[in-house]
């Protein structure tokens, strides 16, 4: 029964493993940009679920967070490392509550809003993780830094979603994958 | 803390270690890392990483590996304990919050540079989800290909352009790649990687033994 849960349709698959690789591509070009701070980040690699939450349903939103998670680790080769643990639980989080709130009330919120939501609950998570495993009691100071850092990333990542869903051809052809059984 | 790969240098391990010895390595390095509780052999272990990361081709900062070290240590001297070593401005700065700092600061980045060289790109995971990736491969190496001139005021609608023209093309035939064996040279190296640490992790005993941390 698991199985059968678990998996997903050709076209469901080549939609999903597709917006893994612009998660990649986005986190690549967001590498490029210098960070003032070595935790602060600007988060576009969540615009790719942000375009499709309106399209997804729960089994594929853990494959591509997984996908997400595991590409980058993959990638960077943080794999085994501590970072991993931040992204997977960040990712996990933002995702997930993303996902919850456009589902219950997705009639009254934009995806600006949704995006501001996930920044930062990713924040917060990972401040959550680097006092237990890092920092010590002593970083909770940090909190107002990632919280309004997370309302600027948040914002302007919705933005970004928003502009680009408004004009897009190839979203519409991917979310017909994806809506695929 | 993105850490990509610096696309102009070489991955000396891909050469030498097939993606499964090359993890197994990482396992056996991590293991007596992980045990060490002196802060200069610490320091001497993350050393030989980042060089061993960066024989990998992945991109070392030292500047980073610095501040993230001297900020987790700033954190744990906000709570004193142990010994008083001086007075900064009015700060005490205690020796067992340094050490613990330093100790943590220090694994934290050696975590990540064993991770840099044992991870490789190779690597396939197995089931539906290492099929997944290998799909997924395959498309950012289609997206990264992308060099059209982005005109001005066109962004979305040039990128939008570019996306679906490779979601639409067919798939071609996914690639598999021959996974390289371990050769001699590896199985030396795989030693010597071994027992420098090894060596390290004694010298880590002895100063213990001798009451310095």
């Amino acid at each position: 029964m698991l199985k059968k849960f678990l998996q997903l349709s050709v076209k469901q698959k080549k939609a999903v493993a597709f917006l893994g690789a612009a998660t990649l591509f986005l986190a690549m070009i967001e590498y490029l940009f210098p960070k003032p701070a070595p935790f602060i980040r600007l988060g576009l690699a969540n615009l790719p679920l942000l375009l499709v939450i309106d399209r997804i349903n729960i089994k594929t939103l853990i494959y591509l967070t997984l996908l997400k998670v595991f590409g980058q680790g993959l990638l960077n080769g943080t794999l085994g490392s501590y970072v991993f643990l931040f992204s997977f639980c960040g990712s996990f989080a933002s995702a997930f509550l993303m996902y919850s709130v456009y589902r219950f009330v997705g009639k009254y919120i934009s995806l600006v809003g949704l995006s501001i939501i996930g920044a930062l609950s990713s924040n917060l998570v990972q401040v959550v993780l680097s006092v237990v495993f890092i920092f010590g009691p002593n970083s909770w100071i940090i909190v107002p830094v990632f919280l309004i850092t997370g309302l600027v990333s948040g914002s302007a990542i919705g933005f970004l979603a928003l502009q680009f869903s408004l004009h897009s051809t190839w979203l519409n052809r991917l979310g017909k994958d994806l809506v695929s059984v | 803390l993105f850490l990509y790969n610096n696309q102009n240098k070489t991955d000396y391990f891909d050469r030498l270690f097939s993606p499964g010895q090359r993890l197994l390595l990482g396992v056996c390095t991590l293991v007596p890392f992980f045990a060490m509780e002196t802060v200069a052999m610490r320091f001497l272990s993350v050393m030989l990483f980042s060089v061993y990361a960066a024989s990998a081709g992945k991109k070392i900062s030292y500047l980073y590996l610095v501040s993230f070290t001297f900020s987790v240590t700033l954190f744990h001297l906000l709570t004193p304990s142990g010994l008083e070593l001086f007075n900064l401005f009015g700060f005490p700065v205690t020796q067992g919050a340094l050490r613990t700092g330093l100790q943590k600061g220090l694994a934290m980045n050696g975590f990540v540079y064993i991770s840099l060289f044992s991870i490789s790109t190779h690597l396939r995971l197995p089931g539906f989800l290492g099929s997944l990736l290998t799909e997924m491969f395959f498309y950012f190496d289609r997206i990264i290909e992308i060099k059209t001139k982005i005109t001005k005021g066109k962004i979305f609608q040039t990128l939008d352009d570019e996306l679906r023209k490779i979601y639409e093309k067919d798939k071609e035939k996914l690639q598999t790649r021959i996974e390289v064996p371990t050769t001699w040279k590896g199985i030396f190296f795989f030693i010597i990687i071994l027992a420098a640490n090894g060596l390290i992790f004694t010298l880590d005993l002895y100063l213990r033994t001798l009451g310095i941390f």
